[in-house]
């Protein structure tokens, strides 16, 4: 049966798209697919697989035992929830008949189509999903690194690094500043760093009012702006000030000493600094030569295959998928596509291109949130937005629809963590 | 599968074109016969490559409104609606005199016989 699975291998291997006839997998076959992370690309891609064919070999390697959601995260920073309401388990995955390795994935072999572990074991693939998320430049801001992020938090893998900075939040003192710094495009989750100045506002507000959040950014413009500043101005006026590059913004450098933030012309003294670094897709793809050494991974858009290796897919933070943002919800989505091709792939079917969306909410307060919404399609080889205007809420919106927005957030919160972990 | 099985006449004339299609682009060397008859994912006859069949294009919306369409929370639900009703609403969105809250802008994105595979495929889904 293996030999099968190898036919079906040389039968497909012309261009991506290409339609072909080798002959179908038989029901004895198990395709082995492994996939590196257990995050919203590489659980939504397995659960999809897994719910489509229940006779593939699918192996997920994810380094904690527990998942906890970037998404919704910023509400812990507004004392909205707990971080544990943002933990999941693998418990389901497991029962549902996905290998669940509690490992870290160190190295691919594109030819040999094995993936080393941290235990030393190795993993045998037909079919490799790379879905590892970002890692941080730490160098992007000169004095920043592991070691200071412990006193100047990312807080941009949700975990250990969001309850740092929620504790710093309730220690400061009435009347400290808090300052966010933004890197240069493209990072996870454009508008989290907006969504985050709001929801410490919101904290601040009620709890210590004489304080300040300055953000400081590395460009001069960002995603749903208007709605951001419309908000700002509306629940926390004077609290949160904006500096964008063209006024000097960019974090240059810090001293985690003395929690000074430079931009290089004025230096901030912090209360909270939370220093958000610049990014690229997580070591494993990058060690792997999947990025091109540009620190992205090129794919090919309709089944978000490598660019570089046959059979080896990137999906997720970690690659170049046009203008798609890198968000959960395009992850997902792209794992759903990808998952897709795969099927279709096995079956020795032509895949007929997906329609991709990125619906992201965003939150000022508790129950006010606004959104922006994406479709995206292939043209001229890449992934482009099917329509540009009138994609986000529109300006002075009532409050029963911010209201709405963020019951909405929360029900997608729900399901598509259930069809991730449910 | 149930996907798009409302649609039928729609549906065959999409696969064949398809069919036409993929057939073209092997340049008719390969037996073009046996493996596509049950292909789930035809495609249409325009030049856009966009899947028509309901389950296919359903993963988008699953993200938000639940594995086949059973929601948990605000978000509806949308598995054992009348597909007519579903179509009717859908519609409306598109064309911006439907109550929504964001799906009037989504709606945007599809076209009238995408509109009807999914109507079609989240009908044919065992209510909650």
């Amino acid at each position: 049966m293996r030999r099968l699975t190898r036919r079906a291998f040389i039968a497909t291997s012309g261009a991506a798209a290409a339609a072909v006839w080798a002959p179908k997998l038989s029901a004895a076959t198990a395709a082995r697919i492994v996939v590196i992370g257990g995050g919203f690309g590489g659980l939504s891609a397995a659960r999809y697989l897994r719910r489509h064919d229940p006779r593939l070999a699918i192996t997920v390697i994810e380094r904690e035992a527990r998942y906890v959601t970037c998404p919704f995260s910023n509400g812990v920073l507004g004392g909205l929830y707990p971080l544990s309401r943002l933990g999941f388990g693998y418990e389901r995955v497991m029962a549902s008949g996905i290998d669940v390795l509690q490992q870290e994935a160190v190295g691919i072999d594109a030819v040999a189509k094995t993936v080393a572990l941290s235990s030393g074991r190795t993993l045998k693939f037909d079919y490799l999903i790379v879905s590892p998320g970002i890692d941080f430049i730490w160098d992007s801001v000169q004095g920043y690194s592991p070691r200071a992020a412990e006193v100047m938090p990312h807080a941009w893998k949700a975990g250990a690094q969001t309850e740092l900075l929620r504790r710093q939040l309730t220690a400061m003192p009435d009347g400290g500043l808090v300052v966010i710094g933004v890197p240069a495009m493209p990072y996870r989750c454009p508008p989290g760093p907006y969504e985050r100045a709001s929801l410490i506002a919101h904290y601040l507000k009620a709890q210590k009012p004489k304080s300040k959040i300055m953000i400081l950014d590395a460009s001069d413009s960002f995603i749903k702006q208007d709605l951001f500043m419309e908000a700002w101005k509306r629940c926390y006026p004077g609290l949160i000030e904006w500096v964008p590059a063209s006024k000097s913004g960019k974090v240059m450098s810090v001293d985690a000493s003395t929690l000074t933030v430079s931009t290089g012309f004025d230096d901030y003294h912090a209360a909270v600094a939370n220093i958000i670094p610049a990014q690229r897709a997580g070591a494993i793809a990058v060690n792997a030569g999947l990025d091109q050494g540009t620190g992205y991974c090129a794919i090919d858009p309709l089944t978000f295959e490598s660019r570089v290796h046959r059979r080896i897919y990137v999906l997720g933070d970690a690659a170049i998928a046009g203008e798609m943002p890198k968000s959960g919800f395009s992850a997902n989505n792209q794992a759903k596509a990808c998952a897709r091709s795969i099927l279709a792939d096995l079956g020795g079917r032509h895949v007929a291109a997906a329609k991709l969306l990125n619906i992201c909410y965003s939150f000022a307060e508790p129950d006010y949130a606004f959104s922006i919404v994406d479709g995206f399609e292939i043209k001229d080889g890449s992934l482009k937005l099917t329509f540009e205007d009138n994609r986000t809420t529109p300006l002075g919106a009532s409050d029963d629809e911010h209201k709405r927005e963020a019951r909405s957030a929360a029900s997608w919160y729900a399901n598509i963590t259930a069809e991730m972990f449910g | 599968m149930a996907a798009a099985g409302d649609d039928g006449p729609m549906r065959r004339r999409s696969r064949s074109a398809g069919w036409i299609r993929v057939c073209a682009a092997l340049l008719v060397t390969a037996p073009c016969t046996p493996v596509l008859a049950g292909d789930p994912a035809p495609v249409r006859p325009s030049n856009s490559l966009q899947v028509q069949n309901g389950e296919a294009l359903a993963d988008a919306c699953t993200s938000c409104h639940g594995i086949g369409g059973r929601s948990q929370g605000y978000i509806p639900s949308l598995a054992g609606a009348k597909k007519a009703d579903l179509m009717r609403q859908l519609l409306a969105f598109r064309a911006q005199t439907g109550q929504a809250t964001i799906m009037n802008r989504i709606a945007r994105a599809y076209s009238d016989s995408e509109l009807e595979a999914l109507a079609g495929y989240f009908g044919s889904r065992p209510a909650p």
